[in-house]
């Protein structure tokens, strides 16, 4: 979605541009080669696109359609409280994953770069980065383990008299949304760790010397020197954090029981709920459509106003 | 090997021409320069004959037949790239290898070949080797020898020597002229040294803005330049350029005045009527101090280089800049007065248009100059 | 950078506190599955099995056939990354092409299939493949991730760093596009051709939505599916009372043994993509 802009640059220039017959001829092969997969996207991509938007304003059964109903089922799912509670939900959690998400990460890369022994700091890398290669079901496998009521945390709290009783994590409707975020910067940090990390080595080291000799302290340089050189970065990464957590799906499903479901069942576990499991293919898709008409609107803004800046 | 000719040739880049219709007969077994500043065009015209660009209008003859619309690798022609353009992935003997081996010749027939042109270029010990293992003139040297194998009817050469450093830049230049001679095959060289065009070409193209502003032989160009352009680009340091007066004509010549109210008679090619500006120009090493000649001037001096056999004095003539070639050990200091003289067979004259306007007298010159070295020569032989 | 000693101390202490919050619920997970069935359900921190048991092992494989997911992932895994690989340099090798006409227009169309987020045609994808008779077969999650626009873009950044003269020798050199394509692109792109690779193995290997939807049948459901049952205690899989922590726990290290054979590979490439993604912007 960062690219949607992009997308569309790409086909006003194409019609600035001119076709030659002669050389048609001469890349014919290419056009060959490329076919295929433009005929792949059309099948798997364009025109499911194409369906969602049309079963969107269908009244749709098992039966497949049963006639056009315009927007009904767009008021049908705005009167839904429930469907309400999921746009809540989405936005609660893609403001906390990216929050943290774009932020938290800040601090190890600084701490990267200062770290002085080179073995210690491939071997932070490499640590901290792990997590992002796990699949959802191990990152939830992995915390559901730990943190489960005979789990080691909790037993822990426990024998140190911190707490009286185990702390249900995965089973309490406050802690739900906590989890998710938690879980997601966990699974991520190392990844946003690296960028910013790159980001810094890339700082011109004369600023840090111009600043030494001014006398400026460790947290001066950071706040006057990193912090700003660092906002191009931090720009990209919000925009893929904001854009990524919109799509949360995975970890929702997942963690999703009836003691907490209501909490974190997000816009993209509605549409699967709705459409795979009720089949229920109108609602589903309407609901659809308003996640990528958010998240286009979502990504256009941010661009637009981190581009004035 | 083959004549190459072009008509007429326009090549543009969407709205923009860079090409302004250049048309051009080269001989069999020619060594052609393109020169010029950056910019001019050299290079996109050496691609539109290789094929790597197509040409919008006009025509490209090799050998007599029209290649417009002939891939690259069907006009016959080979290439060497100023980045040399080495598969990174494969060793010398692939590299040179490569061309033989996508038209599916014999496999016997290709090492023949390989080896017989890794012995021209004295590669035979580096022919397992990558090119990165490879010092810049061994580079150089596959290049070529990627481009010889294929025995092509033209050789292309874009800039080949701009990355080398100067030794090695000379020991190539001469390498390359040895390969024209031994081969005889017609050959089209783009480079912005001037003496890289000076020393190698059998005739030079001079092109500005897409445009070919002079062909000729080295001499020539230096001699008979046709017009301020050639004559600046040519010789270095530039040649110095005075504003003079036409005033009257006496059959013959035509009398011009200086500023400093000098003047000075020339053999111009046609009369002119009344008083014209003109452009005079006399090279550096054409200026002699301490001397009375056709033409005086007096300059003051503002900066001096030491270059060990010359020095060269930067001055001023009434606002306009003079440099002088003069002895090492000369010494001149900045504001000191110096009078220098030139012969009026050093002196070149242009019109308010740069058009050179002593051009018959200048090609006399030229004449008389071969006639002088082809009278010598067979006395120095015997 | 900062040039401070005792900051760089700090940063040390900062990142060891760190790594150990990455590690320890890893480690304890690694620890709960070689310890025994009754060991792995008792309260307390487990850091170290009492005893050392692959008891948990022993359930996963024979009782719950914990091979046969695996296999299927393998099997939609080395496939799929094979032709996804192909098919990205195919396109990739076509998209670097200079002056290719219509180029602009390709492009649109590939940062258009990245715009749209899977979940939005997950319904109508379902019905595609329904109508193609490609549910509940291994073939729809090869098909459904058979090639990607980021990959292909990936690719074409590779070919893009070939010099273009390159491209030109070959070119006066006789070489067809096939010749080029195979001899001198393909050799040159090798970093590039595994980096492709090992994102779409970690893709493969973790597919979750996908298999999710589309398959069924408990023959052919995958890695990720089977884990999820056992972690989320299905009642699919059989009877939920052999299921153990330390038979969870050791469902989910089988599962990391590829990720951390393949990880010294995936961190050299993966790390240098997302110093090149940084750079891009």
């Amino acid at each position: 979605m960062v690219l949607l802009p992009d997308a569309i640059t790409s086909f006003v220039s194409f019609r600035k541009g001119s076709m030659d017959t002669r050389l048609l001829k001469k890349y014919a092969p290419l056009y060959v080669l490329i076919t295929p997969i433009i005929i792949y996207f059309c099948v798997f991509i364009f025109y499911p696109l194409s369906q969602a938007f049309y079963i969107s304003i269908q009244e749709f059964g098992l039966l497949g359609s049963s006639g056009f109903v315009g927007l009904d089922n767009y008021y049908t799912i705005f009167d839904d409280s429930d469907f309400l509670q999921v746009i809540e939900n989405t936005i609660v959690l893609s403001l906390g994953i990216t929050f943290f998400g774009f932020t938290l990460p800040i601090i190890p890369a600084i701490a990267l770069v200062e770290i002085t022994q080179m073995a210690a700091k491939r071997w932070f890398q490499t640590l901290i980065y792990l997590p992002n290669l796990f699949s959802w079901v191990i990152i939830i496998g992995i915390w559901m383990t730990f943190l489960s009521p005979a789990g080691s945390l909790n037993s822990v709290l426990i024998s140190l008299g911190i707490i009286d009783a185990p702390i249900l994590f995965f089973a309490n409707e406050d802690y739900a949304r906590g989890m998710i975020v938690f879980q997601t910067v966990w699974k991520d940090i190392g990844y946003t760790t690296v960028i910013y990390f790159s980001a810094i080595l890339s700082i011109n080291t004369d600023l840090y010397e111009a600043a030494e000799m001014d006398g400026a302290t460790v947290w001066q340089k950071i706040w006057n020197i990193t912090i700003p050189q660092l906002y191009p970065t931090m720009k990209i990464v919000f925009l893929i954090t904001l854009l990524g957590s919109l799509r949360t799906f995975d970890s929702a499903y997942l963690m999703s029981n009836g003691l907490i479901s209501h909490k974190i069942t997000t816009l993209a576990l509605y549409v699967y709920e709705q459409g795979i499991l009720e089949f229920d293919l109108g609602i589903a898709n309407a609901a659809g459509v308003i996640l990528l008409i958010i998240a286009i609107s979502l990504a256009l803004a941010v661009q637009k106003i981190t581009r004035n800046k | 090997m083959a004549t190459l000719s072009l008509h007429n040739v326009i090549k543009r880049f969407g709205e923009t021409e860079i090409i302004h219709g250049v048309d051009l007969a080269i001989n069999d077994g020619e060594f052609i320069v393109f020169v010029g500043p950056s910019g001019c065009g050299k290079s996109t015209l050496l691609r539109l004959i290789a094929g790597l660009d197509d040409t919008t209008e006009g025509e490209i003859k090799i050998a007599g037949q029209a290649v417009n619309d002939l891939a690259p690798s069907k006009r016959g022609a080979a290439m060497v790239f100023q980045s040399y353009a080495l598969y990174p992935h494969m060793n010398v003997y692939d590299n040179i290898a490569f061309g033989l081996k996508v038209r599916k010749h014999p496999k016997e027939f290709i090492e023949e070949r390989v080896n017989e042109v890794a012995e021209i270029l004295q590669l035979t010990p580096l022919l397992n080797r990558k090119p990165k293992e490879l010092s810049g003139g061994q580079r150089q040297r596959v290049a070529i020898g990627r481009a010889i194998t294929r025995q092509p009817e033209v050789f292309l050469f874009d800039e080949p020597l701009s990355n080398l450093d100067a030794e090695l830049r000379v020991a190539m230049r001469m390498e390359i002229a040895r390969l024209h001679e031994k081969m005889n095959a017609t050959m089209i060289y783009v480079t912005h040294d001037q003496v890289e065009a000076m020393t190698m070409a059998d005739r030079i193209v001079v092109l500005r803005a897409g445009q070919i502003e002079q062909v000729g032989t080295p001499a020539e160009l230096y001699t008979a330049p046709e017009n301020v352009f050639v004559a600046g680009f040519i010789g270095s340091p530039k040649m110095n350029f005075i504003s003079v007066t036409s005033k009257e004509f006496d059959g013959t010549k035509q009398t011009f005045t200086l500023e400093s109210g000098q003047s000075i008679k020339l053999p111009v090619d046609s009369p002119t009527d009344g008083e014209k500006q003109f452009k005079l120009g006399v090279r550096p090493e054409h200026l002699f101090i301490n001397r009375t000649g056709d033409l005086n001037i007096t300059i003051k001096a503002t900066a001096s280089e030491y270059l060990g056999e010359n020095t060269l004095v930067y001055g001023d003539l009434n606002g306009q800049s003079i440099t002088l070639k003069v002895d090492g050990h000369q010494t001149i200091l900045p504001g000191q007065e110096i009078a220098a003289s030139a012969a009026v067979r050093d002196i070149y004259l242009f019109d308010d248009q740069d058009r050179s306007v002593l051009q018959n007298y200048r090609r006399t010159l030229l004449k008389d100059a071969l006639s002088v070295k082809e009278n010598k020569e067979p006395a120095t032989a015997a | 950078m900062l040039n401070d000693k005792k900051f760089s101390l700090y940063s040390l202490i900062l990142m060891a506190l760190m790594s150990v919050m990455m590690l320890l619920p890893l480690w304890n997970v690694i620890a709960t599955a070689f310890s025994t069935n009754l060991d792995s359900m008792k309260p307390g921190l487990l850091l170290w099995p009492e005893t050392f048991s692959v008891e948990g092992f022993e359930v996963l494989f024979n009782r719950l056939e914990f091979w046969r997911p695996f296999a299927n992932t393998m099997f939609v895994t080395v496939i799929g990354v094979f032709l996804h690989v192909f098919l990205a340099s195919v396109g990739g090798y076509v998209m670097a092409q200079p002056n290719l006409p219509g180029k602009h227009f390709l492009t649109g169309i590939i940062l258009l299939t990245l715009t749209i987020p899977s979940q939005i045609i997950m319904v109508p994808l379902f019905i595609v493949f329904k109508d193609f008779h490609l549910l509940n077969t291994l073939t729809s999650l090869i098909v459904a991730e058979l090639v990607s626009g980021f990959s292909i873009l990936l690719m074409r950044n590779y070919f893009e760093q070939i010099p273009h003269s390159l491209l030109e020798a070959a070119r006066i050199d006789g070489a067809s596009n096939l010749t080029i394509f195979f001899k001198v692109y393909l050799p040159l792109t090798i970093p590039g051709l595994i980096t492709v690779g090992l994102f779409d193995v970690v893709r493969k290997y973790n597919m979750f939505v996908k298999p999710l939807i589309f398959i069924n049948d408990p023959e052919k459901i995958t890695l990720q599916i089977a884990l999820k049952s056992i972690v989320m205690l299905d009642n699919s899989t059989s009877s939920s009372d052999i299921v153990t922590n330390n038979v969870v726990a050791g469902a989910i290290v089988v599962a990391l043994v590829p990720l951390v054979l393949f990880y010294p590979y995936i961190q050299k490439f993966f790390i240098k993509g997302a110093h090149a993604g940084a750079e891009k912007g």
